[in-house]
């Protein structure tokens, strides 16, 4: 069958069309899904050019796309950076086609996390460069030539208690584990928490690491005085130690949340773009 | 429900007796049906332009009012009322994108596209003595058997739908009831349908009792499946505003009603008015220009990405990449013409509710 007929030609664009989606993985497929494909479209680009000028245009187009695809996912570098409250960092997670894990990459500078806020946007703080910068879900930023965007939350792992000791009037606080924190007269520190609290043996233990049941154990203090007291979410203002005119209550528990960040770097981003255009002007002026 | 989303509802309903109008006039060929056809679907559209305020519901407002604008053709105009039923139920979250309000204008010219290659198929097969409408009629009543089963999952065939209204799942049996009887109703008439075109050979029908009970089994399922959809989207929570998997439902039903009620008329009139190779000419210059279209969708989708998430190679373009190839590959074959543009309107609808 020779190269230039329609049918071989719309064979090879549904083949490609199947592996440009992101819903058929088919890098991940074999190691050398790759090539195979580089080599259609290389098939695919020889097969448009004829003699007729809008046909050349598309496989000019067509080319460029390839070439930038195949730059990009060669010598491009694409991953993911998590941030949490007080962390920073000089790498970040790479992955290769098919989302294939490659490990840390230099970053190029230095990143702190300062702040997430409602509406989703990070604010980081560039430390080589001395300055901040502000990623919201309608704005990527440039950072030493990477493309950093695309802000979502997810849960770091971390947890903080809220706890509020009453006496008439109710004050609150939160804190982690081995946290310690003044609330009204009193220092109160969180001892130990059980996110799935159970009982064995008379025992205190946690069935597992989800807030299904979170309750925690708290030592109180209060000049040389000191108590300790068993808080449980599920049983709100019934904890009131012996010698303490004061009722101890978990009121919930608040997860701790990080920031994931998009990097990406694609140096022939514009060549995709040119290649684009060309390729749909070349369509636009085939024969009607 | 917002007033705006209960108008673009009532605008989706009012397409589709516009599709139904145009169905009905392509099979009498009647003139002034058609300008009927395209005066309900200009109106319908015109209040549509009000929800582009909504990022969320933009490529969906995008793909009905360049159905309506591009001509009462009936399979494009079900398929606006489905998106503009989808684009007043759909939650509003998101960004504004010129690259989704393209992508939607692509499909719409897609599905023009596949509707005026089955109207020519059918006009042209009704020249010499042969086979008719049953064959599309079969194919959408298939097709809604396939819309049925997206909807209600593997439930449906144990007479049940699980909505996830606010995260927790809720069964419905009413609804699981008539998304079964819907299905059954579908099938019935596609089996019907397409056994008798199967089994015609020189007289258009072999046995006109399968063609009756074939073309009432889809006409039921029709009735079924609108009354399905009001049942999924109370069942979701339609008041307080549905979630993006329970809207896809609702819509998904409307497009089953849709397809349906486009494939009817020409089976009720057994015969199909029109020029076939006007019908296939215009076809062919849609296709060229729904692969132009998905081209630009994908180059602002690209500038999109590139400013918002860091890179030009977001699911929304690698798709729209996706769905201009497929659509390259149909403008370039002569055969299987009608199936290569059914793919593409499959690979643009894809990246339109992914």
């Amino acid at each position: 069958m020779k190269l230039g007929t329609p049918l071989a030609v719309a064979a090879m664009a549904l083949v490609l069309a199947v592996a440009a989606s992101p819903d058929v993985p088919v890098l991940s497929w074999h190691p050398a899904a790759g090539g195979v494909l580089a080599g259609l479209a290389v098939l695919f680009v020889v097969s448009l050019v004829d003699r007729r000028a809008p046909r050349r245009l598309v496989a000019l187009g067509a080319a460029c796309l390839a070439l930038a695809l195949g730059y990009d996912s060669v010598r491009g570098e694409k991953g993911e950076i998590t941030l949490g409250p007080g962390q920073g960092t000089r790498t970040f997670d790479e992955v290769g086609p098919g989302g294939r894990a490659l490990g840390l990459h230099p970053l190029g500078t230095a990143l702190a996390f300062e702040d997430l806020q409602p509406d989703g946007a990070v604010t980081l703080a560039d430390q080589d460069a001395s300055r901040r910068i502000r990623v919201s879900p309608a704005r990527a930023q440039t950072v030493s030539g990477y493309r950093i965007g695309d802000p979502r939350r997810v849960p770091s792992g971390g947890t903080r208690l809220l706890v509020r000791v009453a006496d008439g009037v109710a004050s609150e606080a939160t804190m982690r584990e081995g946290e310690t924190a003044r609330i009204a007269d009193l220092d109160v520190t969180v001892e130990q928490y059980f996110p799935d609290f159970a009982l064995e043996n008379n025992q205190p233990f946690s069935r597992s690491d989800e807030p299904r049941n979170p309750a925690a154990l708290l030592r109180v203090q209060r000049g040389a005085s000191s108590w300790r007291a068993f808080v449980i979410r599920a049983m709100p203002g019934i904890h009131r130690p012996e010698g303490l005119d004061r009722t101890l209550t978990l009121v919930d528990i608040v997860p701790d949340e990080a920031a994931r960040l998009s990097v990406s770097r694609e140096p022939a981003a514009l060549l995709a773009a040119l290649g684009v255009l060309v390729a749909a002007v070349g369509v636009a002026w085939s024969r009607w | 429900m917002s007033a705006l989303g209960l108008t673009a509802v009532v605008c989706g309903l009012t397409l589709l007796a516009a599709s139904v109008v145009a169905a009905t006039a392509a099979a009498d060929g009647r003139l002034e049906r058609r300008r009927l056809a395209r005066f309900i679907a200009l109106a319908a559209a015109a209040p549509l332009l009000l929800l582009l305020s909504r990022p969320g519901a933009q490529s969906f407002v995008g793909f009905a009012v360049a159905a309506a604008l591009a001509g009462p053709q009936p399979l494009a105009l079900a398929l606006a009322a489905s998106a503009a039923v989808l684009a007043g139920v759909i939650p509003t979250a998101g960004v504004a994108s010129v690259a989704q309000l393209l992508a939607g204008v692509t499909g719409a010219l897609a599905a023009h596209a596949v509707g005026r290659s089955v109207w020519s198929h059918l006009a042209a097969e009704r020249e010499p003595a042969g086979r008719d409408a049953a064959w599309t009629a079969s194919a959408a009543g298939a097709g809604a058997c396939g819309l049925v089963l997206a909807v209600g999952g593997p439930g449906v065939l144990r007479w049940d739908y699980v909505a996830l209204p606010g995260g927790a799942s809720a069964h419905a049996w009413d609804a699981g009831l008539v998304l079964a009887l819907t299905l059954l109703s579908s099938l019935a008439g596609a089996l019907l349908l397409g056994a008798d075109a199967l089994a015609a050979t020189e007289t258009s029908s072999v046995s006109p009792l399968a063609r009756m009970l074939g073309r009432r089994a889809l006409l039921l399922a029709a009735g079924l499946a609108f009354i399905a959809a009001f049942l999924v989207a109370a069942v979701a929570g339609w008041i307080d505003g549905l979630l993006r998997p329970q809207a896809m439902d609702v819509a998904g039903l409307v497009a089953a009603v849709g397809l349906i009620g486009c494939a009817v008329p020409a089976l009720l009139a057994e015969r199909v008015c029109g020029d076939a190779f006007e019908e296939q000419q215009e076809a062919t210059v849609l296709s060229r220009l729904v692969v132009v279209l998905a081209l630009a969708a994908m180059f602002a989708g690209g500038i999109e990405g590139w400013l918002r998430a860091g890179t030009y190679l977001t699911p929304l373009t690698q798709r729209l990449l996706s769905a201009a190839l497929v659509g390259f590959a149909a403008s370039e074959t002569t055969r299987l013409r009608t199936l290569a543009r059914v793919l593409t309107l499959g690979a643009v609808g894809w990246a339109l509710v992914r």
